[in-house]
């Protein structure tokens, strides 16, 4: 346990030494203080503080409709923009150079020579990692959850997902970037390489649902017409799209599933479908973007398939750390 | 309980078609300062790094403090300082030592005991708190150096100690492993300056292309090959030149040598100097020094590249 808590406290201390770390840090404080500026009053939403003011019957002080897109503001925008795109990739770059470096000549034998086996090392220095984004999303989640109580005066507790889904994102590219950290030894070729999976993630997870619809949804009128023949041509290239995105870290669909996972005070997700409804003008358009906003995948199937994958990628990078020669 | 605080059987160490250790067989005893020697690329670092897990060996048998080479557990015990030692340039010397010391088992309360009296041992106590990315080589090896120790090792491995150290740094440095041999501790030297390990190894073994071409004790290793110098002022006369040639004595211009290490058989021949007059200069007593040795012992083993 002490030698755990040595390899974290040394990870803590790498990463306060990073610039990026609190420049990142100091972004995300300065997200959420945006977020902590919106409000609302009798009249409808305010800005800054209340410098600035738009009037709404449906925004305010008190309704569901503030609720609702106070709510989502944060579990669309705030989490997909920022917490899951621009503080995955400054966690990237701040982590990529962990074990690179460790790897160098000279800097490797010394906790190689300690009493501590490699696989314990790897997966604590992995660990060690992952922290970067725990501190961001910890602080940025906090100054939210108080933003939302300030702001519609509720304890939103499920708000702290964000927690747990930003950090198993992070967890599948950082796997990735450990892998091939350990394979190359490059700091460089570790995010570009990183940074490919995802985007290819992200192709495959886009092919695969429209494959879907385009062989599935035969009822809407969106498929082409197709003889039979064809059909199972296309029938066999879904299944082996599907394939590809089973075996795919899903970091999309994961982040997506904070949507899913907070709640408002009634019980329900915050859904732009339901704005669009509660605004009255286009009840089928909400019901279309209510039904699209269901995810066709289980939570259970979208994280225990990457984290599957997560861990065959880490156990061949734990593997190679393991046998090298230092 | 073996005398021995290494004893490798047999240790081989192949990269690919590359042997980079052929069977070394090694013995170092226990509180001793064992020097091992060797050309660059001889394979000490391959050697070091494969008693301490860092390389994982093709072959070895052996045990290392009486246990099996190889066994993480008996890491404990160990001390160790690479070469061109690389610490996290964030950290500052002493959080440096104290992380060594939490991944070798040494309880906080005893890494803060021994913290001071190691830093005052490696002069360090000014700079302990600061940033290892402000020090120089030599702080950064005496920083290495107290790291080593933290765990107060019964085996201590120190590859290439005093490079890149000024001369200053290399005279501490070789205090401190003479502090270390008083308090018990057995000091595995890596290094290719002779002249470094001439001043402080007991034992010494020479290294070339993965083989160990001589090992043993440092006054067995100096002991043949001694002789006895003779200069006198001017050349000796012929007639006394031809005396001692017939003895098997070599005598070229003003300079009688002896090929002895018996200071009887030179009287003799002091004696024969002075019945003839001549003005003896001076008389000195040479051993072959680490240098001469190593080089006889490369001598058609073929010199790695240096």
């Amino acid at each position: 346990m002490n030698v755990f808590l040595a390899i974290l406290g040394e990870s803590l201390r790498l990463l306060r030494a990073r610039w990026l770390f609190w420049v990142t840090l100091c972004i995300s404080a300065l997200v959420a203080l945006i977020y902590l500026s919106v409000g609302f009053d009798e009249q409808g939403v305010t800005f800054a503080f209340g410098a600035s003011h738009i009037k709404s019957e449906l925004l305010v002080k008190g309704s569901p409709g503030a609720e609702l897109l106070y709510t989502m503001i944060f579990s669309k925008y705030l989490v997909g923009i920022w917490l899951t795109l621009a503080t995955l990739i400054l966690g990237l770059i701040s982590c990529g150079p962990i074990f690179p470096e460790f790897m160098l000549e000279g800097s490797a034998g010394v906790t190689l020579s300690k009493p501590i086996s490699r696989w314990a090392l790897f997966i604590y220095k992995f660990v060690g990692g992952l922290l970067f984004v725990a501190i961001q999303t910890l602080l940025f989640t906090v100054i939210i959850f108080i933003a939302i109580r300030w702001r519609i005066g509720i304890w939103n507790y499920s708000v702290f997902w964000s927690i747990p889904i930003v950090l198993t994102v992070f967890s599948y590219l950082f796997s990735v970037q450990v892998l091939i950290g350990v394979l190359t030894r490059s700091v460089m070729v570790s995010i570009l390489v990183t940074i490919l999976l995802w985007f290819m993630s992200w192709i495959v997870t886009l092919s695969e649902d429209t494959m879907y619809h385009f062989v599935h949804d035969k009822d809407n009128g969106s498929q082409l017409a197709m003889d039979p023949s064809q059909e199972n041509q296309w029938q066999k290239w879904y299944q082996m799209v599907k394939f590809m995105h089973m075996i795919t870290p899903k970091v999309s669909q994961t982040s997506a599933l904070l949507n899913q996972k907070v709640v408002m005070s009634n019980g329900r997700n915050s859904s732009l479908g339901d704005y669009i409804k509660m605004n009255g003008k286009n009840s089928e358009l909400g019901d279309a973007i209510k039904e699209a906003e269901v995810p066709r995948f289980s939570m259970e199937y979208i994280i225990g398939t990457s984290l599957g994958i997560e861990l065959l990628i880490l156990a061949f990078a734990g593997w190679k750390f393991s046998r090298r020669d230092f | 309980m073996s005398d021995a605080a290494v004893e490798i059987e047999y240790l081989r160490k192949r990269y690919g078609r590359f042997e980079a250790l052929g069977g070394v067989s090694l013995t170092v005893p226990k509180g001793s300062v064992f020097g091992l020697l060797g050309p660059n690329g001889a394979g000490k670092s391959t050697l070091v790094k494969s008693l301490l897990t860092i390389i994982r060996p093709t072959e070895c048998r052996g045990t290392l403090l009486g246990a099996p080479i190889g066994d993480r557990k008996t890491l404990r015990r160990v001390g160790y300082l690479p070469e061109q030692a690389r610490f996290p340039e964030y950290l500052t010397g002493r959080q440096v030592i104290s992380y060594s010391g939490q991944l070798t088992g040494v309880s906080n309360s005893e890494i803060k005991s021994r913290m001071d009296g190691l830093l005052s041992l490696v002069g360090m106590q000014g700079w302990a708190d600061k940033a290892v990315s402000t020090y120089s080589k030599g702080m950064r090896q005496r920083i290495g150096l107290a790291q080593a120790m933290i765990n107060t090792p019964d085996l201590i491995f120190l590859d290439e100690p005093t490079d890149g150290v000024d001369p200053e740094g290399r005279i501490d440095i070789r205090r401190m492993i003479d502090t270390m041999k008083a308090a018990g501790q057995t000091v595995f030297v890596n290094s290719h300056l002779l002249s470094e390990v001439e001043q402080v190894a007991d034992y010494v073994a020479i290294l070339a292309r993965g083989q160990v071409i001589r090992s043993a004790p440092m006054s067995e290793l100096t002991r043949g090959g001694q002789r006895y110098v003779i200069r006198s002022s001017g050349p000796v006369p012929p007639f006394v030149r031809e005396k001692l040639e017939q003895n098997g004595i070599k005598v070229a211009g003003d300079t009688v040598t002896l090929e002895t290490d018996n200071v009887s058989t030179v009287q003799p021949v002091i004696d024969a100097l002075r019945t003839a007059n001549v003005l003896i200069r001076e008389i000195r007593e040479e051993k072959p020094s680490l240098e001469d040795i190593f080089l006889e012992a490369v001598k058609g083993q073929g010199r790695e590249a240096a």
